[in-house]
């Protein structure tokens, strides 16, 4: 597994440091990607920014050969400079243009996939307790990698008119070395004041953002599916929410456009003093004859691009400015170790035992725990069963067992191994799951099962047997390579309970010790869950199982049940010791099985 | 001959585009055309800026050099004066102008986007559920429903366009005044808006690539923001598969954009951009002639030059149109889904009215999804009435949902009818069917707002909320503080908000179905599949109890609910293959129902 950002636990303590640490990070993560790629393409936009001032230069000269005694050769040398400064244009802009537009296109796609990978991987080495955590939405900080990307795009943006206002610089200082002073004691003020107002203005957007997910959220949730917008006919009840939405959001677009309004104005009056005092002082000056027209013409026309390369090098700077907030959101997760997996190096072969010792879980550390003081061993060979109400603990207790959450308090040993010393990798691949919200994914029923396996097509159709896979074939005109979820008329797009065959039967293929279930049967009919259940009881005799089912019937089958209640474990033995134990679980059976029952007993009379 | 058919689609597209055009721009002027009319004046002021500056700049250097050969009297001081300061406000001017056409655009688009709301709202009311099965780009799903947006992105780009040449109209009219010849200076920008142009082509058949590819993209991506799907993908690698998924699709979707760039880009390309600079160079010779021989001033110099960018400013203009040209076929898309499209459900003012649904009666009915071949439910005839209670049970994509859905009145039958209370489908409106249904789905949707208005949509009855809430335990849900029924839900979209378990959510999807009291029908698809034995009981027994709904109908694979019920019907592959009470079905020997009835309760015996 390839992990570009490192973990190293390196805190980005002092806000003074976080431009540059921003500059640093997103150069360097892009420069990774596509070393040779990132070298042309500043090499193309210093090109592009050196081109204004060029104009001007040329400008220059000629305002300069006109002063001169106006003699014919005066006129071939200006033909002359425009003809030199053409062609260096056609070669320069000709070959970007020819090139580097397509070349980009294709490359910026790549590296935008690129960046994605990043951000994933780093999820996939996360505690998945990250999901539960308000103050760390893992969901925006996955997305504000993206962020990286944008930032570095401004700061190219930013560098292209710096080229382009150092260079004019240069050209200033060529004719008056005292203006270029005069300029930046105006201007350096107005980059300091436009970098503030972009910041506040951000953060007060973000105050936004979360309103308008929302109100987004909203639409999508009556436009998405018709059904139960047509039966409740609540639309107008959106819509009503949705304009309460929309009232906060205007309220703050006002208030942002207030602010910034007033702010840019005055950053332009700032900026733009410097360029006009200059100005004055050359025209105060040739009235008194201390200079000429053509010093004062240059002046003016030096002046218009110097002023222009100031206020679009600020406005750049301030978009780039502006995505600094999202950047150092994703840096902030990035380099926090705060749900990192923890990682010890003992790798496990095959798991022969788990056992829990006082194993408490919360899930977002707020004193409310799912479950509680849990001691539990279970033994290769064993096929238990978790009972319980909804909300008792069962998904929890089994996502912990196979690492995907790490304990709060307690530890679990795998085989007497600790879990914090556990190489996770090595600990995943001995589980196999079916969970109680499968994914659905948008690829081929093959990869759907298979997923991330060994491909063995024996062992696909074999193992397709026991969740009913050879019922959904009929329904999928190219077999095993039919893609699955429908997209404008590709693939197919199969029922609720034909999906949860499919991520059955992904369980069932992958072979390993311990294969957990989470009511893996949800929305299947009893003649597939019958062959379910008999799978799982004949799965084999060296490897764990671990249900968590509402379907009492079939817990006789299993050699344990364990009952939960409230996060703790309440009872714990095989099916007629629970059953003639009276107890909770004897109650959540018989309630069921008096359904069945009842009906029996009346047919027989 | 397939050519043909070719080019005559392509020019209905460009059609499209065109009157997606007018749409656009008359729905701006019906919502917002008291902001739109100081917008263009202001975009057209903001082009004339550069051009007035110029003229200044002219100024300053004229009355210089006058003084400089004729001497500097006190008129000419105070020009210089004026001119100088003149150039300051100049520029100054443009930011407060931006700014103030920034809120004024943003106004119009606030005022537009609600009005385009509030009218395509009972449009997208009335499109039948079928019009979201068809999943061509054209004619797609919410994400189209709910671009209104790029109506006013029409608009407001069309104003910048107008900026834009009004900058080129003035820089012309300043070049004039040095030389009429210079009125041949806007030509330059013609090559590159034909290239412009030229982009334009089959540009509704990539967008629809891209957005097909984006949406693959963003539904795989999907699976690593959900705590569920990442689990899964831990265990087994599988972001490994996901992964090669997602890259070939991103190849695909580059060698799109890479298509669209060689229009744009290559050697073709070049050559408008070569005409350009050539034909500024030729100004520039013929700007510096007229200098060089006393005809211009170096004032003259300056304003060209302060102005000769404008023309070299091909890249926003053609831009401009590129964008505007993509917006257009969005909101053509936007157009055809909310305005013309094929599934919208007509309404009856002399329809008759429909009360409490006593009986209904499904006569042949065959039911086909509009991209599907084969037939969801065939030729299905069956009867119900008020104090019955049917479960209908089947094997997995036997037809199950979709017959709920059809005596809903969500999906019309293909061919039949269905009779309520004697009235045949046909002539009634399918409002008054609806507002008789309350149902239980399969697929519930988890609204982001509070618990409480996730059940009663904003009309609370305390008193049936708190009988439900009883029934069905959902203080458990919430601790036991009912102050979290008004609290938002999904922390996603609401900070701190209440996160549900699967059981849970499905609780309250239940909930939402018995709140609804003025229904006289109840269909519950699968309603306890996540619930515990507890809370499943719990539920049946309420519905059995619940004398509210006069037919009542389960879909279910857990026939716990037999002793409830007054008849089954069993679908297999579309059809009815057998009806009759729990008793009746038993006795059918190698009968459908009696087998998946004994398969599961041969378990239970005590």
């Amino acid at each position: 597994m390839k992990q570009m950002v490192k973990p190293s636990g390196k805190q980005k303590s002092k806000p003074k440091n976080s431009f540059w640490s921003c500059v640093r990070f997103s150069v360097g993560t892009m420069w990774k990607l596509d070393p040779k790629f990132k070298t042309l393409e500043i090499a193309v936009r210093i090109i592009e920014g050196l081109i204004p001032s060029i104009i001007v230069y040329v400008e220059a000269l000629i305002l300069y050969q006109l002063s001169r005694i106006s003699t014919i050769e005066t006129f071939y040398a200006c033909v002359g400079i425009i003809a030199v400064d053409y062609v260096l244009n056609l070669l320069g802009s000709g070959g970007i243009y020819m090139f580097y537009g397509r070349y980009s296109a294709y490359k910026n796609a790549i590296i935008g996939r690129k960046l994605n990978k990043i951000g994933q991987d780093r999820v996939m080495k996360m505690d998945l307790r990250c999901f539960f955590d308000d103050d760390f939405n893992i969901i925006d900080n996955v997305s504000d990698i993206g962020a990286i990307g944008s930032f570095y795009e401004m700061l190219l943006n930013t560098i292209e008119s710096l080229t382009t206002l150092v260079s004019s610089i240069v050209l200033l200082i060529s004719i008056e070395p005292f203006f270029v002073l005069f300029v930046l004691i105006f201007a350096l003020p107005s980059f300091y004041a436009s970098n503030k107002i972009a910041a506040i203005r951000e953060k007060m957007k973000e105050r936004v953002s979360l309103v308008s997910q929302h109100s987004g959220e909203m639409k999508k949730n009556v436009l998405k599916r018709g059904d139960e917008s047509r039966i409740f006919d609540f639309s107008d009840f959106f819509l009503d929410m949705w304009n309460r939405d929309r009232r906060v959001i205007l309220k703050n677009r006002l208030f942002v456009w207030l602010y910034n309004a007033f702010f840019s104005l005055l950053v332009s009056i700032l900026s733009n003093l410097g360029g006009i005092l200059c100005i004055a002082v050359i025209v105060y000056k040739c009235v008194n004859g201390s200079s000429g027209i053509t010093d004062a013409a240059l002046a003016i026309t030096v002046m218009n691009s110097v002023q222009g390369a100031i206020s679009n090098t600020s406005f750049r700077y301030n978009n780039m400015v502006g995505q600094l907030a999202d950047m150092e959101r994703y840096m902030k997760f990035a380099y926090s170790d705060k749900y990192m997996e923890p990682s010890g190096d003992e790798k496990i072969d095959e798991i022969r035992e788990i056992r829990l010792e006082n194993v408490s879980f919360s899930y977002k550390n707020d004193g409310k725990f799912a479950l509680k003081n849990v001691n539990l061993t279970i033994n290769s060979g064993e096929y238990a069963a978790f009972v319980g109400r909804n909300g008792s603990g069962k998904t929890t207790l089994i996502k912990l067992i196979c690492g995907l959450y790490t304990p709060t308090s307690g530890t679990i040993y795998y085989n007497g191994i600790p879990h914090t010393k556990v190489d996770r990798e090595s600990l995943y691949r001995r589980f196999s799951s079916l969970f109680q919200n499968y994914g659905t994914y948008n690829l081929n029923l093959r990869d759907n099962i298979v997923f991330g396996g060994e491909y063995d097509e024996n062992r696909l159709v074999e193992t397709g047997k026991y969740a009913g896979i050879e019922e959904i074939l009929p329904d999928c005109p190219a077999g095993y390579d039919t893609m699955l979820g429908e997209y404008y008329g590709e693939g197919v797009d199969i029922s609720r309970g034909q999906w949860q065959r499919v991520a059955a039967a992904r369980a069932f293929y992958r072979h390993t010790d311990v294969l957990m279930m989470d009511e893996p049967s949800s929305a299947i009919d009893p003649i597939t869950e019958r062959g379910m259940y008999e799978a799982l009881r004949d799965y084999g005799d060296a490897s764990i199982r671990l249900v968590v089912s509402h379907r009492m019937s079939y817990m006789r089958e299993t050699s344990r049940i364990i009952m939960l209640e409230d996060g703790e474990i309440i009872e714990d033995g095989t099916f007629d010791e629970l059953k003639a134990n009276e107890g909770a679980f004897r109650k959540l059976y018989d309630i069921q099985s008096r359904r069945y029952t009842n009906l029996k007993i009346e047919e027989e009379m | 001959m397939k050519k043909d058919k070719n080019t005559v689609s392509e020019k209905t597209k460009d059609k499209g585009r065109l009157s997606a055009l007018f749409f656009a721009v008359g729905r701006e002027m019906k919502y917002g055309w008291y902001l739109l009319i100081p917008t263009i004046v202001l975009s057209i002021v903001i082009g004339f800026i550069p051009s007035l500056s110029g003229y200044a700049s002219k100024d300053i250097v004229d009355s210089l050099s006058e003084g400089i050969s004729d001497g500097f009297d006190e008129a000419l001081i105070n020009v210089l004066i004026i001119s100088t300061v003149t150039l300051f406000l100049l520029r100054v001017l443009p930011t407060l102008l931006y700014s103030l056409k920034s809120r004024l655009s943003d106004m119009t688009s606030v005022r537009v986007n609600y009005g385009l709301t509030l009218e395509s709202k009972p449009m997208i009311d009335r499109l039948s559920p079928l019009a979201y099965f068809k999943k061509d780009v054209d004619k797609n799903s919410h994400l189209i429903a709910g671009s209104n947006g790029r109506v006013v992105d029409v608009v407001s780009q069309i104003v910048s366009l107008i900026g834009e040449i009004a900058g080129i109209v003035a820089a012309t009219i300043a070049c004039v005044s040095i030389s009429p010849w210079m009125v041949l200076l806007p030509i330059a920008v013609i090559p590159y808006t034909i290239l412009a142009m030229k982009f334009t082509r089959s540009l509704d058949e990539r967008m629809s690539k891209l957005f097909k590819y984006w949406d693959i993209t963003l539904d795989l991506s999907d699976n690593f923001s959900k705590a569920d799907t990442v689990g899964e993908m831990k265990l087994f690698g599988g972001d490994r598969a996901i992964g090669k998924r997602l890259d070939s699709v991103n190849e695909e979707k580059a060698q799109v954009e890479v298509e669209q760039e060689k229009e744009y880009s290559g050697f073709f390309s070049t050559i408008p951009m070569i005409f350009v600079k050539t034909v500024q160079a030729l100004a520039y010779v013929w700007i510096t002639y007229l200098v060089f021989t006393g005809k211009g001033t170096v004032g003259d110099f300056v304003l060209f030059t302060s102005v000769s960018y404008i023309f070299s400013g091909y890249s926003s203009l053609s831009n401009g149109i590129k964008n505007l040209m993509a917006t257009l076929v969005e909101t053509k898309w936007y157009r055809n889904f909310v305005y013309n499209n094929d599934f919208t459900e007509s309404y009856s003012e002399n329809a008759p009215e429909l009360g409490k649904i006593t009986s209904i009666r499904l006569e042949n009915v065959s039911f086909r999804y509009p991209s599907r071949e084969e037939y969801a439910l065939s030729d299905f005839s069956a009867e119900f009435h008020a104090g019955e209670y049917t479960a209908v049970v089947g094997l997995n994509g036997a037809g199950k949902t979709t017959l709920m859905k059809l005596i809903a009145g969500l999906l019309p039958p293909t061919s039949g009818t269905i009779y309520y209370n004697g009235i045949p489908h046909t002539e009634l409106n399918l409002d008054d069917i609806r507002r008789q249904m309350s149902i239980i789905s399969q697929n519930y949707v988890k609204y982001c707002v509070s618990f409480e208005d996730n059940v009663a949509f904003g009309d609370m009855r305390g008193v049936e909320f708190a009988g439900i809430a009883d029934m069905l335990e959902l203080d458990s849900v919430i601790d036991g503080d009912r102050e979290k029924y008004k609290a938002p839900m999904i922390s996603r979209f609401n900070e701190g908000g209440l996160e549900l378990s699967e059981g849970q959510w499905q609780r309250l999807a239940v909930a939402r179905g018995l709140y609804k009291s003025s229904a006289s029908v109840l269909l519950m698809d699968e309603p306890s599949s996540a619930l515990d034995a507890q809370s499943e009981d719990m539920l049946l027994s309420g519905v059995k109890r619940d004398d509210n709904f006069g037919i009542k109908f389960i879909v279910t694979h857990r026939l716990a609910c037999v002793t409830d019920i007054t008849r089954a019907i069993v679908i297999e592959n579309g059809h009815m293959i057998e009806s009759g009470t729990h008793d009746e079905l038993m006795r059918i020997d190698g009968g459908v129902y009696r087998e998946l009835f004994t398969t599961q309760a041969e378990k239970y015996e005590t």
